[in-house]
């Protein structure tokens, strides 16, 4: 008995040790969060979305935005001012947490969102992965919460650790507190050093749906009508002449903005102004940013043109 | 459910619970249950392939144990061999045969297709498959008894610490302990315990994390420069040290959290200053079987052929331990630089004694770093080898770093920098254990608050730095 007491007390001490060094640590990484954030606010594109970027019209996407969208053109163009939300390697649950929030804290007048036919489709194992990033926001925000639990039956069980919020991330704060990332409202220009101009892709595509995530698509298009903020949708150019005419992801996307009265500026994408010139592009998937300026220039005048249409200001 | 998983914590944590509270006459029971019931969890059907070949040891240990004639033993242990292993070959070779002798036929002028087989590699099937013909051995050897209960031979060989990956038990080890399960104690639990949180270290900060950039690198070896293909070659021993050595920690940690004690896998295998001290440091539990059931049988079947005897019995053993990795003609030739690495080393060991005890240079600290330097270079070299798909990728990466240099890509290497880390902390431990036992304790040490505050630094870098959605362990596949 004496012998079981003593393993109790031990299991009991190890344990309220590493609460409270998860708790400590916790402190220690939100401090190193907000200290990043204050230094390098485009370093940390999640925490500066969810809690700082403002402008009349926010754009969300994938690296795909990230490099395809120019703030400054954008307001030198329209005359309101413009901030690239977008981040790397984003999947749609992501996008869903960010503009669901944004909405909440600071409504912006427009939204534009890239968004690809396969976007709707079952997210991958490394899409789920790649959500990590909302970790520390799991207790604050309730979309962050509803998308960590999709991850695996026992988030929620993980997200009690401090420690296993900020996964990966020590490194990722520390360069942001001694380095600073230049960007121009959040858009990043991709060059081509390194990197040979492409060759045209073509092919076909047909990326299924995911009920779930058509669901959250709806949500949000229903939110911003309920809110009265503008969605836009557009479809980025890539070097790929793609065939989506049998592609079942492509045809709903389209259904669901009919239906609900959203445009889609999808033209660009496989326009021969952008697949008769390599130069546009760093790689199949991204424009470089002589691409990029052609590119915002023309969605400019698109948005315009809708903007007009419809009579918003 | 995975070593790495949250379902196998809680199923290891209930099964050891439940160990200790049930009467001991039904302790093997449970855990053949238990084990059965992690190892169906993961592929059911093959649950009844490892049934299928836990009969078969059975029962051919059985006649064998009661057969009087030595010619009658004798064919009984061919047959047994055979239809224990013909499942191995099926599922491993079948498509590797059926490619050599459709394109030896298409040489010759002949177009047949023959019949292809789409089954995955049962999990776990090339350990179980060699712990089953060391048992058949021991007993036709008359190294172990027969075991009666078939139960005892069923936990044998699907005791799911070790199943999917070893360590490669014998029979002598374990089926005794089988025989006489007890309460877990104190110290074992704590022992294991210990081992576990360090093969987890091992697995998630070292292993997943350096491979996340060796996978990036190999797996696009045309866009990558040879210096960055050489940093990845460098890498990916230690991530295959860890991945495999940091699995073998956790099985043997479960193992002894229910008190049984299994044999080591590795011992500090980058500390040896030559490859055939690497070879007894490195998969510990595979080389010994390779050196009693193939090597040692081999050479003395050999043995009129004196060195040349030796030389072919190492080279032969070798093939076979590449060609066991998988029916790749990569493996075979990382196979077969290993049996010249060892067949050079005995050649010249004369020599190379003489060569140390002139200069001295046994217990001299530079001869032992450059050797240790050297033993490393080599078994990179071959594993550049094991790593890639195919023998044109290899020899592509080999061409590549000797003559396309240029910058290694560091942004590439920041997710895995928290590896390097990692894997700091693991050499430093190896070299402390190595060169100065006992000196500097950390696990170990007397002092509870040192040992508490150890726990509980693993535990904090696991949680930041670990990768916990990488998935499998390298040595499933084979």
């Amino acid at each position: 008995m004496n012998h079981l007491n003593q393993l109790a007390t031990k299991i009991l001490a190890f344990i309220s040790l590493i609460i409270l060094l998860d708790f400590t640590a916790g402190y220690l990484f939100r401090y190193l969060e907000t200290k990043a954030l204050n230094n390098n606010p485009q370093g940390m594109i999640a925490e500066f979305t969810m809690w700082r970027a403002e402008g009349d019209i926010m754009i969300f996407g994938a690296s795909e935005a990230h490099g395809g969208l120019i703030p400054s053109l954008m307001k030198n163009k329209l005359g309101i001012s413009v901030f690239n939300c977008s981040n790397d390697a984003k999947p749609f649950y992501y996008q869903y947490c960010m503009i669901n929030t944004v909405i909440e804290r600071k409504k912006p007048k427009v939204i534009i969102w890239s968004i690809y036919s396969c976007d709707l489709n079952t997210p991958t194992k490394r899409d789920m992965n790649s959500l990590s990033v909302l970790n520390p926001f799991y207790d604050t925000n309730d979309y962050c919460k509803k998308v960590i639990n999709k991850k695996s039956k026992y988030e929620n069980l993980k997200m009690v650790s401090n420690l296993y919020r900020y996964n990966s991330r020590i490194l990722n704060l520390i360069s942001n507190i001694f380095s600073k990332t230049e960007t121009d409202r959040g858009y990043v220009a991709l060059s081509n050093s390194g990197y040979k101009y492409p060759t045209l892709k073509s092919g076909s595509e047909d990326c299924g749906i995911d009920s779930e995530i058509v669901d959250s698509f709806i949500e949000i298009i229903k939110k911003c009508k309920a809110t009265d903020v503008e969605l836009i949708l557009i479809i980025i150019p890539k070097f790929e002449n793609i065939n989506n005419s049998e592609n079942f992801g492509y045809k709903n996307l389209i259904e669901i903005c009919g239906k609900y009265d959203v445009p889609l500026i999808k033209e660009f994408y496989n326009s021969p102004i952008f697949l008769n010139d390599s130069t546009l592009f760093r790689d199949n998937d991204h424009l470089n940013d002589k691409g990029a300026r052609l590119f915002t220039a023309l969605l400019c005048d698109k948005i315009k043109q809708i903007r007009e249409t419809k009579c918003i200001h | 459910m995975t070593f790495t998983s949250l379902n196998f914590l809680f199923f290891f944590t209930i099964v050891v619970v439940l160990f200790n509270l049930i009467p001991q006459r039904v302790r093997v029971w449970f855990l053949l249950f238990a084990s059965y019931f992690f190892y169906i969890d993961l592929m059911p059907v093959f649950a009844i392939l490892l049934a299928l070949v836990t009969g078969c040891t059975y029962l051919f240990t059985r006649i064998i144990a009661n057969s009087k004639s030595a010619i009658g033993k004798h064919r009984v242990l061919v047959l047994g061999i055979i239809v224990i292993i013909s499942p191995l070959i099926f599922f491993k070779f079948f498509s590797f045969v059926n490619l050599v002798i459709t394109t030896l036929l298409f040489r010759c002028g002949l177009h047949v297709s023959l019949p292809t087989s789409s089954y995955i590699l049962p999990v776990g099937i090339s350990f179980y498959t060699f712990m089953a013909i060391g048992y058949l051995i021991d007993v036709y050897n008359e190294d172990v008894e027969s075991e009666s209960n078939i139960g005892i031979v069923a936990l044998f060989l699907a005791f799911f610490p070790i199943i999917l990956s070893g360590p490669i038990e014998r029979a002598g080890n374990l089926i005794p302990q089988f025989r006489k399960l007890q309460q877990t104690t104190y110290s074992d639990l704590v022992a294991g315990a210990k081992m576990v949180l360090w093969g987890y270290f091992l697995k998630l900060c070292i292993a997943d994390r350096l491979g996340l950039y060796v996978d990036l690198i190999f797996n696009n070896i045309h866009t990558y420069n040879g210096t960055t293909l050489l940093f990845a070659s460098v890498l990916f021993p230690f991530q295959l040290y860890a991945d495999l050595g940091g699995y073998s920690l956790i099985a043997i940690g479960v193992a002894r959290c229910l008190g049984i004690i299994v044999v080591p896998n590795f011992k500090r295998p980058f500390f040896a200053t030559s490859m055939s001290e690497f070879w007894r440091r490195w998969h510990m539990s595979l080389i010994k079987w390779l050196t009693n059931y193939i090597y040692t049988p081999l050479s003395f079947g050999l043995r009129r052929w004196k060195m040349s005897g030796i030389v072919t019995a190492l080279i032969l053993t070798f093939i076979i331990s590449g060609i066991w990795h998988g029916a790749e003609l990569t493996f075979f030739v990382w196979g077969l630089l290993q049996g010249i690495y060892l067949s050079i080393e005995v050649v010249t060991l004369k020599k190379r004694s003489e060569f140390k005890q002139k200069f001295c240079l046994n217990k001299n600290p530079w001869y032992i770093l450059i050797s240790c330097v050297w033993v490393f270079i080599l078994f990179s070299f071959s594993q550049i080898f094991g790593r890639c798909g195919s023998i044109g990728d290899a020899f592509y990466v080999i061409g590549k770093i000797l003559n396309v240099l240029g910058k290694i890509e560091w942004l590439k290497l920041m997710p895995s920098s928290l590896g390097l880390f990692s894997l700091t902390l693991l050499l430093i431990k190896d070299f402390l254990d190595e060169y100065y036992p006992n000196r500097f304790l950390l696990f170990e040490n007397k002092n509870i608050i040192i040992r508490h505050l150890s726990y509980a630094f693993i535990l904090i870098l696991i949680l930041t730095m670990g990768v916990f959605d990488s998935g499998q362990f390298i040595y499933f596949q084979f």
